[in-house]
Formats: structure tokens, C-alpha cells, sequence
């Protein structure tokens, strides 16, 4: 099974669009965006997977072990923070706009059209 | 000891001095002095660095992580003369920026100045570096920044919507920068745009080398608001503070442009097949500039409109890039200088407005800032400019572009840019007619347009007459356009800056092997025709006079005029509707066009 | 657009994009056989060159030290926007927090979560700082251990004591630190020009490997971003918990 990743890739991917595309709460829309963004942590990881690779840390492991590619730890490391801040922000949006208008639905009070 | 890095991290340390100046009293002047300063000291070191560029590229690798046997393992920043001069060009922004909100904005503690220099860094960074991961480090923190400075008035609904917009829709761009970094990845191995290049280099176009350009360009394309990835600009544009607007339309947007010109030349340009590439990026282009030129026309919320202009303009941009030429590349770079400084100035025009009358509403102010004689002729002067009007920089600019297209045989291309151009500038000129020596009377078609009445207040008090520090910035951009437009060493640079750009092969040499290829010969200098121009000139005050005096949209043939467009205008309308699902929908069917485009193609 | 109108056009570019997305997906290398250059470069290098053992830290701080810079400050640009958005306006009061049900007199926390709060707060605090110092030895680091610093401070709040949190983070000395964190991760690379090499070259003695103070200024590096991370964190979760329990809007006019 070496597409099964990747299909799990596509389906968070497609779950948190639908999710944004169709979200009536603004709250729900950014862990929408969370979990579309949780597929590039899969797809990051997957790329690096070296079967049977332990994790690259050299310490009391044999000479010659098979090691999974830690580049790619690293991006989603940075990808993680980076998704972590921008939910932070978004929260706070919502959070001003719900007492400004009283509502989270993002389709409530519309926006300037045109 | 090399200036590589000092843009940079200049401007992160000196914003984090700057936050930890929070309870210094009276701190509002050094706030402004301190920001002040590091622009300045950012703009030095860019000049230094393109001056230094000119001789030879630049390749700057941090923590001396020198390529191993070839491969590289560290984070390079690549500096050439295109690099170093958008760099330039964004401190030079930044600097106007931070001019024009010298003691009279409305600065919330440190946080403004904080984020003013967080985004100036990234900004830098964006532009500089040479490896795919590290750009879209910077691509994040250029987003953050502007996110939280478009909310800046949080008083009201308009700029709390419009950063929800902004950040989503950004966010799903980052995503599919992610993805497609993720793919170059497990293709070529190596994140440095140089390695990714010369792994390609030679390999059949397969599905997965054309999906990760996609990917990457989707992404970097969302930044540079091309239809229809471009939903978000308006909203948040609009409702930005004046001086995050002039960056936002003077040049982050561009650099989104910039970042898939580099990732084309550098890492896919002998991969895939040039001739369906520039067919589709032309295409995307002339829709965006249309879509862009008639939506600004629309408009009567000043900031709104001039955001429909930037995306008209970028529409140009992506088409005059998309001839992947040299020349032309040379053209966009000089008009993305060209139409970066008229913009920037056009919204500090706009902000002077807000200053005074708390409203950018073209009917609400309509005849009331005659009072404001110098502001209202530059404001003029710019949108003049803003059509190419020689001697400025969009005239150089648009005029290479338009003369290498018909030179490439794409006849149809420069009647269009000139119509765009004419539209953008020509709806500017109306709202300007208008607004400040009352001529006209309010049009039929951007009447019914969304206005949100009133300005949150961006500054303290505003009696009396314009405050002078806002009106310098305003002139300098103006000048400085000039300059882009009239010095041939602009142009020579310019043309260095392209040659350089296009040259993968001695790219490539230098990143990885470290040896210098020799530099691209000059090409001849480039003086493009004026008639042209002053006709589109022309075109702009024609469409400006037909909005404004009594034409076919007041008299008698007003009401079949009006029959006649209120489809499509509503249509359009209807399409821009403000509403994020829908933004993501046609994000995901351009998506979806795109890569089956490539697919079936490359 | 009605919901569904919206529904058509995003099920059919949704249907075009994951095919062609799953197409490219499977023209990868399989799934499990990662023969990328970049990885073993690392793993091959890390020890010789830098003494370190673990590369994941080893790339976050060294190699690509770079990246975390502008990862960092991506987070304290999060902060900074996330306080500028979170301020108290003018329109909105603060007010003392208020039992919602109304039918007790003041916020008593429960013995228990008092108990459980006071004994998790030490125990996690120093998790944290165990995690921050041996980033460049074992799975963790400046990221983590930082995350793990804030939420020992968020049992503070769990235990009912969320003045004592405000407080906290009411005086300067967060916001000082969490600049400090920043501005520290940009001095250290300073610290290789003067020598003429290259900004964030790691000059620090490499020690031996395994040791506490071993990969020259990983460790450093650590601490800094551990310093942003916990601070950062502490102060966006007190604007938040602010934003709820003490700011109250007042009437409209």
C-alpha cells in the first residue's frame, strides 16, 4: 500500500477545503484550516520515510542503522509553528468580529460586495 | 565582511528593540525616529548591495555552510541586481511608508512600528534568498505581519473581515507552496533553487514535475492576486492603514509575481515546455488585467478602487513576465518599480483624505477637498502616471513590454495593456475629477458600489491644513518614478538585472560550484515610442471625461448604455461577493484548471 | 452564490484537482524509499563537524539555522499582531470576573483541581526546561520546551488563579523576555562576523558529543527560542483569557 499516504494527504487536504468552503462559524473554519494544514505534515513526513528507519538521532544505535530523513522533521517542525501562529491570529479576528457583530457565521452580516 | 544579511536582520532586531521599548513614556518620537532610521539603514545596505551586485551575483551562504561536494546543505541568499533592486524598492516603500504616519498616525503602543519593520524584513528576506523552504519562512512572516496590520482598526467590521479574508485565503496559498516544496523535494532531493534546477535539468517534463510548478506558482500567484486568486486583495487592501496599503500594492504583491518568475527561470525553465507555459500565463494575465481594469471602474470607495488597479496592474505584470523574454522581463522589472512608486503615492493620496475628512467615499467627498490644491494635483500626477505617461516609470516599463510583444508576434497584447491601463488610470482620474475640484456629477454604474461610509480615524486630530511630512512622501515617490522612467543607468540596471535572471546556467555555476560565468553583454538601450503612450494617456481622461462629463452615460443614449451593462456588471458584482466559501471555491477550480492544464500539456 | 450553487463548482474543481494531485503524488519515488541527497549529507557531516547527535536539531538550528530564525520571528510577529488586535477599545471596559451562575458568591476552585494545579505547575515547568536544555541531544527543543513552559503556567489559570496569571503578564517582564528571546537568536549569529566568517556560523567550542554543553551554540540557541516560545505563548493565551473574563463591552451609545 504505498499510495495510502498520499491518499490520506488528498483527503485532509480535500476535508479542511470543503470544510473552509462551506463553514457557516468562523471558529470551525480555522481548524478547517488546521486540518487541511495537517496534510502537508503528512506529505512532508511520507517523503522522507525510509522503511525500517529509526529516528535520526545518533546515540547507542548500531553503526550502520537506516536512518529516516530529519530534513524533513524539520520543515514541519517550522510548518507546525507557523500554522500554530496563524490560527492565533484568525482566533482573534473571530473573536473581535463576534463582538463587534455579534455573530460568527462569515456569511452573516455581509462584507463589502463587489 | 559581506552586507548579505544585514537587510534582514537589521530590521527583526531592531523590531524586537522597538517592542521592548513598551513602557518607555513618551516613546513616540523615538518609535518614529527608530523605524525611521533602520528603513533608512535597510535602503543603504540594499543600495550598497546592488551596487555590489552589478559587478559580479552575490552568494551569501549562512552559518558558512558552503556546498558539500556540490550538494547544498545550508541556506544561500542569492543576490543579483533584480533581487537587490526589488529588495531596494520595498525599504524605499517602507521608508514613504513610515514618512507619511510620522507623529500624526494613530499608533497602537509599539505594535505598528514592530510590525512595520517584521514586514520591511520579510519583505527583504523574500526577495533575497536562493532556497525554496527559507522563501516561504519569509512568505509566512510577510503574511502574519500584513494580517495583523490590515485588522489594525479593529473598531470595525470592514478591516476584521477583510484580514479574515486575507489570511485564509494566504494561509491556503501557503499550503500549496508547502505542497509543492514537498514535491520538488522528493523529486529533486535538495531545497536550494539552484540544486532543484540542475536535478531537473535534462529529465522529461513528468506529472509530478508539472504539478509541483503548479503547486508553487498557485501558491505565490495567490499572493500576486491573479484571477481568481485575487479575491482577497480588494478586501483587504481597502481597509488596511494608508501606510500598510502602499506596501501591500506597491510591492508584496509584486514579489508574489517575482517568486514564480524565479522558481520558472531557476528550477523549471529547461523542464517545461515554454511555448503552452507563456500561452497559459498570458492567458491568466490579460484576464486579470480585464477583470481588474473594469472592476476599478466600478468602484467608488477610493481604496477599493485603486485595489482593483493593483490587480488590474499585476495582470499586466504576470502578462508581460509570461513572454519569458528578456526584454520584457526587463520591462516588467522597470514597470514593477514604476507602478510600485506611483501606487505607493496614490495611497498616501488617499490617506491624506482619511486625515481630513475621516472617508474615501468618491460621492461622499465629492467637491469637498478643493481646499486641498497640492495634494489633488499630485494625486492627478500620479494617476496620469498611472497610465504610463512619459517620462515615468510605468511609461519605460509598459513600453519595453508592449514593443517586445509585437516583436514575439503577440499582436493582441499591447492594445490590451493599453486599455487597462487607460481604464485603471481613467476610473483614478474620475475619482480625483471628482473629489477634488467637483467636476461631474455621480455616475450610474459605481453609485450602487459598496462604500462603508465612515473611516476609522488613523489619526489623532485633524484640523488645519495637511501636515507637510504626509506630502514629502507623496512628492518623493512621484520623483522617484520619474527617475526609474528618465535615468538610463535605471534601464541598464534593468537589463543587467534581466539578463542576469534568465541566465540559469551561470545561476546554477555560481550557487553550486562557486565559479562566475561571465556576465550577460548589455543589449542595446531601449527607448520606447511616446505616441503610444499619450494616447493611452489620452484613453485614461477620455474614460475619465466619459464618466464625468456629459456623455453617452448622462444624456439620452444613458439609459440603453445602462440596460445594455447591467448584466455583466452584476454578474461581476455578484462574483466578488465577499464571502470566504466562495473565495476558496474558485480557488480550488483555478487549482484545478491549472494543473490539468499543465498536465495535459507539459 | 446559494449553498448550492457554491456546492457545483467546488465539487468539480475539487474532483479535477485531487486527480491530478493523486497522479503526480504516485509519478514520486515509492512511498518508503527515500533516496534524497540532503538527509544523509546531514547524517554523514553532523558528527565530525559539529559534534551533535541529533539532526533534527542539528538541521533546526545549524544547517538551516537561518529558517528558525524567521520561524521565531513569525511567532513574535503572531504576538505582537495578536495584542495589537486583542487591545482593550475604547468602547469596552475592564471589569472583575463574575461567576456566571450566579448562584455562588465568589470563584472558589475546587480542592482537588487547587491541588492537582499546584502540584502539575513544578513538575511541568521543569519538564520544559529539561526539554529546552537537551533540544540538541533528544527529541525536543527551544519549540517545544517553550510550549510546555506556557502551559505550566496555564495551571495557574486551571487552578482558579488566573489573577495571578494576568498580573503576570500584565507587567513588563514577559513582553522584555520574549523580545529578549528574539533579539538573543539574532546577537548569537552575530557573534561569527567580527571573526569574518559568515552570519549564524556556529563558533562556539563543540564539546563532546552527548554532553549537556556539547554542538557549540545549539544549546544557546535553545534557551533564546525556548525564552521567545514561553513567553510568547504566556502572553497570547493571558490576552485571550483577558479578553473573556475581565473585558466587558459597554453600553453602545
Amino acid at each position: 500500500m504505498t499510495v495510502l499516504p498520499y491518499l490520506i494527504v488528498i483527503e485532509l487536504l480535500l476535508v479542511g477545503l470543503y470544510g473552509i468552503a462551506t463553514s457557516r462559524n468562523t471558529i470551525h473554519l480555522v481548524s478547517c484550516l488546521f486540518v487541511a494544514q495537517s496534510s502537508t505534515y503528512l506529505l512532508l513526513l511520507s517523503v522522507g520515510y525510509l522503511r525500517g528507519g529509526t529516528a535520526p538521532i545518533t546515540d547507542e544505535i548500531p553503526a550502520n542503522a537506516r536512518m529516516v530523513d530529519p530534513v524533513v522533521q524539520a520543515l514541519t517542525l517550522t510548518d507546525i509553528v507557523v500554522g500554530a501562529t496563524v490560527s492565533a491570529l484568525l482566533l482573534a479576528f473571530a473573536l473581535q468580529r463576534h463582538k463587534l457583530t455579534g455573530t460568527l457565521d462569515p456569511r452573516k452580516e455581509p462584507p463589502q460586495r463587489g | 565582511m559581506s552586507l548579505a544579511p544585514f537587510p534582514v536582520i537589521t530590521a527583526l532586531f531592531m523590531a524586537a528593540l522597538l517592542a521592548a521599548l513598551e513602557q518607555l513614556s513618551s516613546r513616540r518620537r523615538l518609535l518614529d525616529v527608530l523605524s525611521l532610521a533602520t528603513a533608512m539603514a535597510v535602503a543603504i545596505f540594499d543600495w550598497q548591495l546592488l551596487d555590489a551586485s552589478l559587478a559580479g551575483t552575490i552568494v551569501y551562504w549562512f552559518g558558512d555552510w558552503k556546498p558539500m561536494g556540490g550538494f547544498p546543505v545550508g541556506i544561500a541568499f542569492v543576490i543579483d541586481p533584480a533581487s537587490a533592486g526589488l529588495a531596494l524598492l520595498s525599504a524605499l516603500l517602507t521608508l514613504a511608508a513610515l514618512l507619511f504616519s510620522w507623529h500624526h498616525f494613530h499608533a497602537v503602543r509599539t505594535y505598528y512600528h514592530t510590525l512595520m519593520l517584521l514586514f520591511l524584513a520579510s519583505l527583504q528576506g523574500f526577495a533575497l534568498t536562493g532556497d525554496l523552504f527559507n522563501m516561504f519562512v519569509f512568505f509566512e512572516l510577510m503574511g502574519v505581519a500584513a494580517y495583523a496590520l490590515t485588522g489594525y482598526k479593529i473598531e470595525e467590521s470592514g478591516p476584521l473581515e477583510g484580514a479574515l479574508n486575507f489570511a485564509v485565503m494566504n494561509s491556503v496559498a501557503g499550503l500549496m507552496v508547502l505542497l509543492g516544496i514537498a514535491l520538488l523535494y522528493a523529486l529533486t532531493g535538495g531545497l536550494n533553487l539552484a540544486w532543484a534546477g540542475a536535478a531537473l535539468s535534462g529529465k522529461p517534463a513528468g506529472t509530478a514535475v508539472s504539478a509541483a510548478f503548479i503547486l508553487l506558482a498557485v501558491g505565490f500567484l495567490t499572493k500576486g492576486a491573479v484571477l481568481p486568486f485575487h479575491f482577497w486583495l480588494p478586501d483587504a487592501h481597502s481597509v488596511a492603514p494608508t501606510p500598510a496599503s502602499v506596501l501591500f500594492s506597491g510591492i508584496m504583491v509584486q514579489l508574489g509575481l517575482y517568486a514564480v518568475a524565479r522558481i520558472y527561470w531557476v528550477v523549471f525553465s529547461t523542464t517545461l515546455d515554454p511555448d503552452l507555459l507563456r500561452q497559459m500565463l498570458l492567458g491568466f494575465g490579460v484576464a486579470t488585467a480585464l477583470v481588474g481594469g473594469v472592476m476599478a471602474c466600478l468602484q467608488r470607495h477610493l481604496k477599493r478602487l485603486l485595489a482593483y488597479s493593483t490587480v488590474s496592474h499585476s495582470g499586466m505584470m504576470l502578462a508581460g513576465m509570461a513572454l519569458l523574454d528578456r526584454r520584457a522581463l526587463q520591462g516588467t522589472l522597470l514597470y514593477i518599480a514604476g507602478h510600485g512608486l506611483v501606487k505607493g503615492a496614490l495611497f498616501i493620496g488617499t490617506g491624506v483624505l482619511v486625515y481630513h475628512h475621516r472617508s474615501v467615499d468618491e460621492k461622499e467627498l465629492h467637491g469637498r477637498c478643493r481646499h486641498l490644491r497640492v495634494t489633488g494635483v499630485l494625486f492627478c500626477v500620479a494617476g496620469l502616471a498611472l497610465s504610463g505617461l512619459p517620462p515615468f516609470g510605468t511609461w519605460t516599463g509598459k513600453g519595453i513590454i508592449k514593443e517586445t510583444a509585437s516583436d514575439l508576434g503577440y499582436q493582441f497584447l499591447p492594445p490590451l495593456l493599453s486599455l487597462c491601463s487607460a481604464l485603471t488610470a481613467g476610473a483614478v482620474l474620475r475619482a480625483a475629477g471628482g473629489i477634488f475640484f467637483g467636476l461631474g456629477h455621480s455616475d450610474p454604474f459605481s453609485s450602487s458600489a459598496p462604500a462603508t461610509g465612515e473611516e476609522g480615524s488613523e489619526t489623532g486630530h485633524s484640523r488645519g491644513p495637511t501636515p507637510r511630512i504626509m506630502l514629502v512622501p507623496l512628492g518623493l515617490l512621484l520623483v522617484a518614478s520619474l527617475g526609474v522612467g528618465m535615468l538610463p543607468q535605471v534601464q541598464q540596471v534593468a537589463d543587467q538585472a534581466a539578463g542576469r535572471f534568465i541566465d540559469r546556467a551561470a545561476y546554477q555555476a555560481l550557487v553550486l560550484q562557486g565559479t562566475p560565468l561571465p556576465l550577460p553583454r548589455p543589449a542595446p538601450q531601449a527607448r520606447p515610442g511616446v505616441t503610444v503612450s499619450f494616447v493611452t494617456t489620452a484613453a485614461a481622461l477620455v474614460v475619465a471625461a466619459l464618466f464625468l462629463g456629459p456623455g453617452p452615460l448622462r444624456g439620452r443614449g444613458r439609459e440603453s448604455v445602462k440596460v445594455l451593462l447591467r448584466g455583466p456588471v452584476r454578474l461581476l458584482r455578484r462574483v466578488h461577493s465577499g464571502y470566504i466559501g466562495d473565495y476558496v471555491t474558485w480557488f480550488i477550480c483555478g487549482t484545478g484548471i491549472m494543473m490539468a492544464l499543465a498536465q495535459f500539456w507539459f | 452564490m446559494s449553498s448550492k450553487l457554491r456546492h457545483f463548482p467546488f465539487v468539480l474543481g475539487t474532483l479535477v484537482f485531487a486527480g491530478f494531485l493523486l497522479r503526480a503524488l504516485c509519478a514520486l519515488p515509492p512511498f518508503g524509499e527515500y533516496r534524497g541527497a540532503y538527509g544523509p549529507a546531514i547524517l554523514s557531516t553532523m558528527e565530525p563537524l559539529r559534534h551533535a547527535q541529533q539532526a533534527v536539531a542539528s538541521i533546526t538550528f545549524d544547517y538551516r539555522g537561518f529558517d528558525t530564525l524567521g520561524e521565531e520571528f513569525i511567532l513574535f510577529a503572531a504576538v505582537a499582531g495578536g495584542l495589537l488586535l486583542l487591545r482593550r477599545q475604547e468602547s469596552e471596559a475592564a471589569h472583575d470576573p463574575v461567576d456566571q451562575s450566579g448562584d455562588r458568591g465568589g470563584i472558589e476552585p475546587a480542592p482537588a483541581v487547587l491541588g492537582l494545579g499546584v502540584l502539575m505547575f513544578p513538575f511541568t515547568l521543569l519538564l520544559g526546561i529539561y526539554v529546552v536544555l537537551h533540544g540538541h541531544l533528544t527529541p525536543g527543543g527551544g519549540f517545544q520546551g517553550g510550549v510546555l513552559l506556557a502551559t505550566a503556567f496555564y495551571y495557574v489559570y486551571l487552578s482558579g488563579e488566573y489573577h495571578d496569571l494576568l498580573g503576570m503578564s500584565r507587567g513588563h517582564i514577559v513582553s522584555h523576555l520574549e523580545a529578549a528571546g528574539a533579539a538573543g537568536y539574532v546577537i548569537i549569529g552575530l557573534l561569527a562576523l567580527p571573526a569574518g566568517l559568515h552570519y549564524l556560523h556556529n563558533l562556539l567550542p563543540l564539546g563532546d558529543k552527548g554532553n549537556l554543553l556539547s554542538a557549540g551554540t545549539l544549546p544557546l540557541l535553545n534557551i533564546t527560542v525556548g525564552t521567545e516560545v514561553a513567553s510568547a505563548f504566556l502572553l497570547l493565551i493571558a490576552a485571550f483569557l483577558r479578553q473573556v473574563l475581565v473585558i466587558r463591552r459597554e453600553k453602545k451609545p
